[in-house]
């Protein structure tokens, strides 16, 4: 980047607040060496629009940043351009306990939004894999996700507004404070899960729900697959669950290593109930009455068995890393895919590990080999995608670099449909600066960036 | 214009019995159910997406305005052709295609109305959740293009939380498949969070893949009864703020409670202020238990009465009330127009003072209705159309309300959508950066601009 434009952002933004020290773009990237050229703090959303308009003139890429927990998954590795750290706009500007609503800056951390919530008695149901250092605007550009989505759905439906910066520098709102709202097209759960592809999330409006009474957990140990499996499909069509992971041998084991030592050797399945005393009562006598097996889990026992299925995959990838795949099937596919997926990672590779959010038809299939060696594992990887598909799903890969199969499964929805993005893309960002190594909309559009 | 040449062609498309053109037809097809309306040129019975994709891509070439029609019960005009053109009626699109209760799923096509889907999976055990007071003649399509809501939205959310996927015709004649019914893991974009809502602006759905929940094995229903709507109103929030969700939070007025008893004599109280129908559900253990505490709450904050409906011959009478409320209110003037505007909870009694305030100011009688565990009002503002200088208050009580809700950190429409009828009103809520981008990005769907245009997103920054 040109000096010039370095002293133009400090003059916006003060120059502590415009670093180009080699170890903080490192921070701040997807790869060791491809790093952005500056990486630049601004307090405000007026900050955010100038640095924008900046960038919009000189034709500099921009990337948003909160915490970088999940970067490797929806961006590309970048060479160039201007990160823009949110971490300073981390205030809680209104929480309105009696309307269960909170009106937050983009780069709070989850975890001290959730401490703020809890003193009346509310939480915001959003549980990523680092639930305390993630940030609230991250959690909503990554379309975060955990176990609960089953009960909840994922983080848009916990959103009822955002202000966002457009990367033509104006300042909009979407959506507002109440849940009923039809006043503009919904962009604020469109921009859920946008990755920074768009425009940059400043401040959203988070939809509240009160802690619950009562909050069980039950974990099934089981000594066959086929039996774990049975009984996932029991507890999702008897009992309505708020979470119900279903997790193979070798997953098992990596959660003894995350730190919560289950019962058993065999696959298991983690269940959650919560809400009021009586029903959760009758929920879990339920599983206790036909899996007397059953372990029930409360307090913080059940706090330490979810923290340690959150960190399944940090902990399997370890220092090396690892592949993860995603699968979905529909829910009545479940049961051919996990065991046609077993007897072929049995077959051809070892070192992989399991886990499903039952419930929602979603696999996460761990493998151990590293991104970058992601040649090595393409041929199981395809076998598995072929046995998705074959069952009415999809699987891509989520934290490598090649979108083939994203690419493949976007463009079966019609020849239309890439063209419709690239339009809508130029609605936003008429000057393709946005986040250009976003893989929601890599493929889409004019990538050679990315690739530079 | 629609020329000769043109509805020769949709002839062709549709074929000769289901394109329409008498003075007749076209008179019947000027109105929805809100207050405005216009005359299409044309009106076109369609019967799968090829022909739709057919005439799209001729109306784009000609530019021609069409507008999509389900059941014609959209409350602000959105299926009125007030620029002429195309009314494309999508009610002989009415097969569910397929309903899957295991993965809980159904897909149909537009012209499914909300019923026909509810009987369709009852059998199963299973409800599609959104419930508009229109559900026995509302479509699904209009459902998706208005974003319905209905008196569960408050538990169990609205059209944009139950729709999943859907096939749709853009403007220019493709058709694309947008979501669909498997976990959404692959690093796209969600289409569906704009087509939810867009009331007909970005494309026309030809069909449509919902998520089905598992029906709520119990439920208790109860009535509470005030002297004021403002205590009503402080009730509601009070009860959600002891972390109790029920699935139905629904308040009357006393012209409402009026209404409904002289037409249907159940017994309901005719001297109160308001009433407010509560319901909770779920797993029939601990039901008991949250009903008592919503009762003891109701009494806390001024309920003179609280009635636990015993059977279901009770509950039915009480829902029976408030279903009714609506046709009830019709009795009472030649015309009504019911608003919703939203506040949040905590703002419903000042919302609901300010309403009877505007009511007395202007002289315009005034029913309320409320989802008002949402916030969301149902003002139902009665006049003659015909007497002119009474519609010159009642569009200046329109506007102070609407203004009144914005004021309080609330919006134009929660349910019944922007359309035409609070186009005015956009400005108020936005600013023209926020305006001008959602019509960028009303373009990128349909540069042609033929699609129900002219509604929802006002065309100019300043009023004509």
């Amino acid at each position: 980047m040109r000096q010039e434009n370095i002293h133009k952002l400090e003059k916006i933004l003060g120059s502590g607040n415009c670093q180009v020290d080699p170890d903080i773009r490192r921070q701040h990237s997807c790869s060791k060496t491809a790093l952005p050229d500056a990486v630049v703090y601004p307090e405000s959303s007026q900050q955010v629009a100038e640095v924008l308009q900046v960038a919009g003139k000189e034709g500099i890429p921009v990337v948003p940043w909160g915490a970088g927990t999940m970067a490797r998954r929806g961006l590309l590795p970048l060479a160039g351009g201007l990160v823009i750290n949110l971490t300073r706009m981390n205030k809680i500007i209104e929480y309105d306990y009696e309307n269960m609503t909170a009106y937050v800056e983009a780069g709070i951390p989850l975890g001290e939004l959730q401490k703020t919530l809890r003193t009346h008695n509310l939480y915001w149901p959003v549980e990523p894999v680092e639930p305390d250092t993630c940030t609230v605007g991250g959690c909503i550009a990554a379309g975060a996700s955990g176990p609960s989505k089953l009960g909840y759905g994922d983080v848009k439906f916990h959103i009822l507004g955002l202000e966002v910066v457009l990367p033509t520098g104006e300042i909009i709102r979407t959506g507002g404070k109440t849940v009923k709202n039809v006043q503009d097209y919904d962009n604020t759960r469109f921009l859920a899960g946008s990755w920074g592809a768009l425009g940059i999330i400043t401040k959203a409006m988070l939809k509240l729900r009160p802690v619950p009474e009562k909050e069980t957990t039950v974990f099934l140990p089981f000594k066959q697959l086929a039996d774990a499996i049975a009984a996932a499909r029991l507890i999702r069509n008897d009992t309505l669950p708020v979470a119900l992971e279903l997790l193979d041998g070798a997953a098992i084991a990596v959660l003894a290593r995350a730190g919560w030592k289950p019962d058993g050797k065999g696959p298991g399945v983690l269940v959650a109930y919560n809400g009021f005393r009586e029903q959760v009562d009758t929920q879990v006598d339920y599983v206790k009455k036909q899996f007397p097996a059953a372990a029930i889990l409360e307090g913080e026992a059940a706090a330490a068995a979810w923290q340690a299925r959150r960190q399944l995959f940090p902990v399997f990838a370890g220092e090396s890393g690892a592949i993860l795949a995603s699968v979905a099937v529909p829910f009545t596919a479940l049961e051919a895919f996990l065991t046609r997926a077993c007897d072929e990672l049995d077959r051809s590779r070892k070192g992989a590990a399991l886990v499903a959010h039952f419930g929602n038809g979603h696999v996460h299939i761990f493998l151990d080999e590293a991104p970058s060696a992601y040649a090595g594992v393409e041929e199981t990887v395809n076998r598995l995608a072929t046995l998705a598909g074959d069952l009415g799903g999809l699987l891509v890969v989520d934290n490598i670099d090649d979108l083939t199969l994203t690419r493949r499964w976007v463009e079966a929805r019609g020849r239309a449909v890439m063209e419709l993005l690239s339009r809508l893309k130029a609605a936003f960002d008429p000057q393709r600066i946005m986040a250009p190594n976003s893989k929601v909309l890599a493929y889409v559009i004019d990538n050679s960036r990315a690739a530079s | 214009m629609v020329e000769q040449s043109t509805l020769n062609e949709l002839v062709r498309i549709a074929g000769r019995e289901n394109v329409l053109t008498s003075k007749v037809s076209l008179n019947t097809y000027m109105y929805d159910a809100s207050l405005v309306y216009g005359q299409p040129e044309v009106v076109v019975y369609v019967q799968n997406a090829q022909q739709i994709a057919a005439i799209l891509k001729l109306a784009s070439s000609k530019k021609i305005p069409v507008t999509p029609r389900g059941g014609g019960t959209c409350l602000s005009g959105g299926a009125v052709p007030q620029r002429g053109g195309i009314v494309m009626v999508m009610t002989r699109m009415n097969r569910i295609l397929e309903i899957d209760p295991e993965n809980r799923v159904a897909v149909v096509e537009p012209g499914v109305t909300n019923m026909e889907l509810q009987k369709a999976v009852a059998p199963y055990g299973l409800v599609y959740m959104p419930d508009p007071a229109s559900q026995k003649v509302s479509t699904m399509g209009g459902n998706l293009g208005e974003n319905s809501g209905g008196m569960r939205g408050i538990k169990y959310g609205l059209t944009r939380d139950h729709i999943i996927g859907m096939e749709l015709v853009l403007s220019s004649g493709e058709i694309v498949q947008i979501g669909g019914k498997l976990e959404p893991i692959a690093q796209e974009l969600n289409l569906n969070a704009l087509l939810i809502g867009s009331e007909g602006n970005l494309g026309i759905v030809t069909k449509i893949i919902c998520k089905l929940t598992p029906a709520p094995r119990a439920n208790r229903t109860m009535l509470a009864i005030y002297k004021t709507l403002e205590d009503a109103g402080t009730s509601v929030s009070a009860i959600i703020a002891r972390g109790i969700i029920p699935c139905t939070l629904e308040l009357m007025d006393n012209k409402i409670i009026n209404a409904v008893e002289d037409w249907l004599h159940i017994g309901l109280p005719v001297d109160a202020g308001a009433i407010l129908l509560i319901e909770v559900d779920g797993w029939d253990a601990g039901l008991d238990r949250q009903a008592q505490q919503i009762m003891q709450i109701c009494r806390e904050n001024g309920a003179t009465d609280v009635k636990l409906a015993q059977n279901a011959r009770e509950r039915d009478n009480l829902w029976t009330a408030r279903r009714m409320a609506i046709g009830a209110i019709g009795r009472l003037a030649p015309n009504y127009d019911m608003e919703d505007a939203t506040v949040p909870r905590t703002k419903l009694p000042e919302i609901l003072k300010e309403v009877n305030r505007l009511s007395q100011e202007y002289n315009v009688p005034i029913g309320m209705l409320a989802h008002a565990g949402d916030g969301n009002l149902h003002p139902l503002v009665l006049f003659d159309e015909r007497n002119k200088e009474e519609m010159e208050r009642v569009e200046k009580v329109r506007a102070a309300l609407f203004r009144k809700a914005l004021d309080l950190g609330g919006t134009l429409s929660g349910e019944h959508g922007i359309g035409l009828a609070k186009l005015e009103f956009m400005r108020w809520a936005f600013n023209p950066e926020e305006l001008q981008f959602l019509r960028r990005e009303r373009l990128a769907f349909d540069p042609s601009e033929i699609l129900n245009a002219g509604k929802t997103v006002p065309d100019t920054d300043t009023a004509a």
